[in-house]
This record gives structure tokens, C-alpha cells and sequence, in this order.
């Protein structure tokens, strides 16, 4: 008999356990028994395997149980003055002609400005649609990652949306946290994109930098054939927050996928991405900027599984790590032996600014097919000396001749956000932060 | 203008420059020539102030005052040029915007307004178009996939549009062919004038064709050890270094 050592609970874990029961029983009159279901399961491996920590490989960079001190109460107060409230707050992005999904503090909250696009707010659902059934029930998709775990069980809001073919839509998931006291949310989002549709969707976070609040978002998409999809991602979580996210896809034949995302918020931040299947010929394009400082630690964590052959998949991230932050880049890709002809290529660098900066790099291939085209890159440096004297000596102080530099190097990677007036903010955005940089 | 005076330097403890004395006047063109290894680059990289050799004696004067103190972005903001051997690429930066972002920066450290746009772009484009630097070329990022001959009429291309005072070129002639050595010697020579000074660094007195200078020095070991007029690079290019640098040995 194999013996195992059962690390004792952490206060966090304990409190967790024990607020599961009296939250589901309140949270009952939603959702029927998929959802009731999915909460035991979620709470079930929870009180398996504890939070997430270092003795599980794929959180070795990210040990939440000892980082999460503390575990915050899910948020259920919902009010409609909530809403107003976060609604007054300024917008974090503009989007012309956006659909405009405001979600507060984890509860997905109606707007006017919908018009075209099916949603339902799975809070109002007294059983849910089939797609969102189906979701629920696909917990082995994410093999037994702690942080959906946790989603399911505890699925404080959340919306099913669909986007019908037709003219290109462009769509807002507004997420913002607001409040006096710490909190925690966990809304799960469901995009069913339909054959041939054309959508950019814009996902972002923003919340109050007072508070500790936890977010845990789990988002799924689902891409028919032919379709095309945009997406960008946007942390500018508050200053003392725990964000932890997780896009699921599921892209069809033909579908293509280009996903952009920006880091900057959060003092935890976990984004992972799990490409579940893709389908033949379709296309896969993951790409990112983190900037991070003070204490930040920040990881973007990818599963990319092929299955079926003829896909071509590039994930680019570029990461700027200052002061004593910490970054995590962990991409997996896996090949079937179906997937024949898979073209994938991964790609991670970033410029540390300081000696207490840290990055943790991990690429990983598993293939099992022997006609694929796949390869990895990983740096890690300073900023160049020779790039920094010559703008130097043209004139450029050290702060700006820095900055010019760090512009153009996370620049590289918004060059594959296709929106130019979406690319523009972005970039805005990041010259903002490096505007704070105190520079030696 | 330039002066120089007693300056040693080293490199990770080795000594580079050994004593070098120097002047050049205002509105004058001073060649310095030597072999490999005398020491000329890192001359060109220590008035320019970069900071990983040390100076350990000795003073550099640019229009009276000792710059060497300075950081290399003030030495720049009060007149000072480097035309780089090797120009550094700087990917996802465009050359348009280097350009102005290094013009609006000497400005603001002189404490003067920044360009306005249009009048940047008449300037930089009227500068281009005289070195054959087009508009496309522009628009790439700075110095990245450029042949060595659109490097160096870049260099040129900065140097005309910041206006320095005292402008050093390093080997400025490696790499290029000859037409594009007129074409860069054009646009040296354009912006010579009685209040500007030149340093040259070269290998080849070919350059010194294009490029007429006033004085000719010849460097060995960190040292000037012989300067003359324009004849004695064409002596240097008949006879070679060796009799000169072992007669000063």
C-alpha cells in the first residue's frame, strides 16, 4: 500500500470546505440538478487534493496553498444598486458598437446594449440550455485542474451567449469588482459562436485596488467550423487581488482562433488556457504581454492538444518582470498520433529589469505523431546594452530610452492584436505603465 | 573644440587608451588612422560615454567643458555625435520614430519646445531624400534587415537632422561601396562648416578622398603617436604603420 502524506488543511482550505454546504443550499433555486451536480464534484476534488500547490506538477510555479493566506467569502449580496455603482466606474476600454456583458462581482448584470446576441444569465435559469448542461458536465476536459474545481463549486453568476453568423459582432465581457471587504467570485461564462460567425470578443477585468477580493473565471468557448474569432484579454484586476482564469475552447474545422492577451493587474494572477480539440485546419494563434512589478506574481499557463491533423497553432508571449515580481510561462503541446501534419510553434522571452525579478519558463512537447512541424523558444535577459547606448547617445535619457525599448518589445506582440484602434489602447495602456516605471 | 588631454582608460583591468592628447578646432576635420587594435573605437565609445570602460586619468573637453562627467545622453543634448562602426538594430522601433523621438529628446534636455509633426516630417524627408533614404525605408524598424551601406547613410541621415557640434565617425567607410562612400561623404561634407568639428576614424585613406581632413593622426597602443597634415595618410597608405610605430616604439 502506497503511502501518502496528507498535508494538514490550511486555514484557507479549511474555510472553504466548510462554506461550501450553506452556499450551494442558498444558491439552490438556480440552475437545477447540472448545476447542484457539478457543485459536488467541484467540492469533491477540492476536498481530495486541497488548493492547488507545488506537489502538483502544473502548479509547481503557482503553489496557492501557501500563497493564498486567506480564503474570502463568495459574494452573493447582488443588488441592482451594485451594478449602477460599477457601471459609473470608467469603462477600461473603448469598443465601438459593442455588445456590452457587465458582470459585477461575478453576477452577470442585463444591459440594452445586447441587441443581436442571445444571452442568458444562468442565474435566471431554472435548468440550463443544453450548451451550458454540456459545459458543466465536462469537468475530465480540464483534468482535475484545482482552480476549476473550485469554479464549479462554488459558480457565483455567470451568462450563456450566443453569436449567430450573420455580420461580424464585437463583444464586451465587463468584469468588475467592487466592494468595502474582501470577496471572492467564481462566474462562469458560456460562448457558443456559430458556423461561419465572425466576432472580436474583448474580456476584461477591473476592480477596486483596496481589497484582497479573489476572482476564479472559468470562460468556454465553443467555435463551429469556418468561424473566426478575436479575442483579448484584458487584466487590470485591483492592486491587492487574486485573479485566477480559464479559457476552455473547443474550435471546429476551418475556425480560427487568435487570442491577445494583457497582464498587468492582480498582485496573483493565473491565466490558463486549454485548447480541448481543434479541429482539421483550423488555425490557433495565443499571444500576450505581462507587465509586472512589486511584488506581482503572474502566470499564463497553456495546454494546447491536438488531436486532429492539418492545424496550425503559434502561441508568442513576451514578458517585462521588474522590481521583485515573478512571472510563470508554462505552454504544453500535445500532438495525437492522428494529428499529422500539426504545425506549432511556441515562443516565450522576457527582459527582467531587476536583479530580484524572477521568470519561470516551461515548455513542454508531447508528440505522438511523426509528420508534425513543432519547436520552442524560451529567453530570458536584461535589456540590451548596445540598443541602450545607442539610444543614449542619440539623446534619449535613461528612462526614455528604456521605455523605447520595452515599448517596442511588447509592441512585437501587440502587432498580432488585427483591431487597430483595440491595438492602439493597448499599447496605450502599456506605455501608461511603463510611464509609472522609476527608472535608476 | 574637441580637446583631449592625457586620457587612459581600461577595459575589465586592461589598459586601452594610454595617454592620448588631442585637439581638434572648430571647423576642423581631424583623421585619426592606426592598426587594428590601437584603440580607436574605444576612443570614439569613451567621449560618447559608454559606460563600461573606466577612465582612469585624463580629461575631455567639448567647448571648454570636461564632459566626462556627463552622462551619454547630456554629452549628445550639448552637441556631441557618435556615426557607429556597427549601428544597433533596434526591432519594433521605426527609424521615423527614433529620429524624432532622439530630436524632441536633446531639445527638451536643452530645455527647448519639441517639433511639431509636420515640421519634422518636412525636415527628416528633405534630409532623406538628399542621402537617397526612402520613404520606405523609413517606415522599417531602425537599422533591422538594412544593408551595411543604408546603416551608414543613416548614421549620416541622424547626424544631419540632430546638428551636432562636434561629430566622430567611426570607420564610417567599412562596408561601403563606392558609391555609397560618395553618398556619405556628401553628407559629411554638407554639413562641415566653420563652427562644426569632425573627428574620422578610419583604416583606408580612401575615405580621406571624399572627406578632405585638416589634420592626420595616427594612433598605436592608446597613444597618438605621430599627427601631420592630409600628406601623411598618403604616406601611411604607401609605406604602412610598421616603420611609424616602431620608430615611435
Amino acid at each position: 500500500m502506497a503511502l501518502r502524506a496528507q498535508p494538514v488543511k490550511t486555514p484557507a482550505e479549511e474555510a472553504i470546505a466548510a462554506s461550501f454546504s450553506a452556499f450551494a443550499a442558498r444558491q439552490a433555486r438556480w440552475g437545477g440538478a447540472e448545476v447542484a451536480k457539478a457543485r459536488e464534484e467541484g467540492i469533491a476534488r477540492f476536498r481530495a487534493n486541497g488548493l492547488p500547490n507545488r506537489r502538483i506538477e502544473e502548479w509547481h510555479y503557482t503553489d496557492l496553498r501557501s500563497m493564498l493566506r486567506e480564503a474570502a467569502a463568495p459574494f452573493e449580496a447582488f443588488t441592482d444598486d451594485l451594478a449602477r455603482k460599477a457601471a459609473a466606474d470608467a469603462a477600461p476600454i473603448a469598443l465601438d458598437g459593442a455588445a456590452h456583458l457587465l458582470f459585477v462581482n461575478g453576477r452577470y448584470f442585463a444591459d440594452k446594449t445586447t441587441a443581436g446576441l442571445e444571452v442568458v444569465d444562468l442565474t435566471a435559469a431554472i435548468s440550463l440550455p443544453p450548451v451550458a448542461a454540456q459545459a458543466l458536465a465536462r469537468e475530465a476536459a480540464y483534468a482535475g485542474n484545482g482552480a476549476v474545481a473550485l469554479n464549479q463549486a462554488f459558480t457565483n453568476g455567470g451568462a450563456m451567449v450566443c453569436i449567430p453568423a450573420g455580420a461580424p459582432h464585437v463583444i464586451h465581457l465587463d468584469f468588475r469588482e467592487i466592494g468595502d471587504e474582501a470577496f471572492s467570485t467564481f462566474p462562469h461564462v458560456i460562448l457558443d459562436v456559430a458556423e461561419g460567425a465572425n466576432v472580436l470578443i474583448v474580456e476584461s477585468h477591473r476592480g477596486s485596488d483596496g481589497i484582497a477580493y479573489q476572482t476564479n473565471a472559468l470562460i468556454e468557448l465553443k467555435i463551429a467550423a469556418q468561424a473566426q474569432v478575436a479575442y483579448v484579454r484584458l487584466n487590470e484586476a485591483g492592486a491587492k487581488s487574486v485573479s485566477l482564469a480559464t479559457l476552455g475552447l473547443d474550435i471546429a474545422d476551418h475556425a480560427a482562433f487568435n487570442l491577445f492577451s494583457l497582464n498587468t493587474g492582480a498582485a496573483l494572477s493565473r491565466h490558463q488556457v486549454f485548447l480541448h480539440s481543434a479541429g482539421e485546419q483550423s488555425s490557433i494563434d495565443l499571444a500576450g504581454v505581462t507587465l509586472a512589478r512589486g511584488r506581482q506574481h503572474a502566470d499564463t499557463t497553456l495546454v494546447v492538444e491536438h488531436k486532429a491533423p492539418r492545424c496550425k497553432s503559434r502561441e508568442f508571449y513576451r514578458y517585462v518582470i521588474d522590481d521583485s515580481a515573478t512571472g510563470v510561462f508554462q505552454g504544453k503541446i500535445v500532438v495525437a498520433p492522428d494529428a499529422q501534419k500539426t504545425d506549432g510553434a511556441m515562443k516565450s522571452q522576457t527582459i527582467l529589469l531587476s536583479d530580484e525579478a524572477a521568470m519561470n519558463n516551461k515548455p513542454e512537447l508531447e508528440i505522438f505523431a511523426d509528420d508534425v512541424l513543432c519547436g520552442h523558444g524560451a529567453t530570458c535577459g536584461s535589456l540590451d546594452e548596445d540598443q541602450l547606448f545607442y539610444a543614449y547617445s542619440r539623446g534619449l535619457p535613461p528612462a526614455q530610452a528604456q521605455a523605447l525599448l520595452l515599448e517596442a518589445f511588447a509592441g512585437e506582440a501587440l502587432e498580432r492584436v488585427a483591431d487597430e484602434g483595440l491595438r492602439e489602447q493597448l499599447r496605450e495602456k502599456v506605455s501608461a505603465w511603463l510611464a509609472q516605471r522609476v527608472v535608476q | 573644440m574637441l580637446e583631449i588631454r592625457n586620457l587612459h582608460a581600461e577595459i575589465d583591468g586592461k589598459k586601452i587608451l594610454n595617454g592620448l592628447t588631442l585637439s581638434v578646432p572648430a571647423g576642423e576635420v581631424a583623421a585619426i588612422m592606426g592598426p587594428n587594435g590601437s584603440g580607436k573605437s574605444t576612443l570614439s565609445y569613451i567621449i560618447a560615454g559608454r559606460s563600461d570602460y573606466t577612465v582612469t586619468a585624463g580629461e575631455v573637453f567639448l567647448n571648454g567643458e570636461d564632459i566626462l562627467k556627463l552622462p551619454p545622453h547630456e554629452r549628445a543634448a550639448r552637441g556631441l555625435f557618435l556615426a557607429f562602426q556597427y549601428p544597433v538594430e533596434i526591432p519594433g522601433v521605426t527609424t521615423h520614430t527614433f529620429l524624432r523621438t532622439a530630436m524632441n529628446a536633446q531639445r527638451k534636455t536643452r530645455g527647448e519646445e519639441e517639433l511639431k509633426t509636420a515640421d519634422f516630417i518636412k525636415i527628416m524627408r528633405a534630409a532623406a531624400d538628399k542621402l537617397s533614404i526612402s520613404q520606405e525605408m523609413l517606415r522599417r524598424p531602425l537599422n533591422v534587415g538594412f544593408s551595411g551601406g543604408e546603416k551608414k547613410r543613416l548614421e549620416v541621415l541622424q547626424m544631419t537632422l540632430l546638428e551636432p557640434r562636434f561629430g566622430i565617425l567611426d570607420e564610417t567607410d567599412s562596408g561601403l561601396d563606392i558609391d555609397a562612400l560618395r553618398v556619405v561623404s556628401d553628407g559629411v561634407n554638407a554639413l562641415r562648416s566653420k563652427e562644426r568639428g569632425f573627428l574620422v576614424i578610419t583604416h583606408y585613406q580612401r575615405l580621406l578622398d571624399y572627406i578632405k581632413p585638416d589634420s592626420v593622426h595616427v594612433m598605436s597602443k592608446g597613444r597618438i603617436i605621430k599627427s601631420g597634415g592630409p600628406d601623411l595618410a598618403l604616406e601611411l597608405e604607401k609605406h604602412g604603420y610598421r616603420d611609424i610605430v616602431a620608430s615611435a616604439a
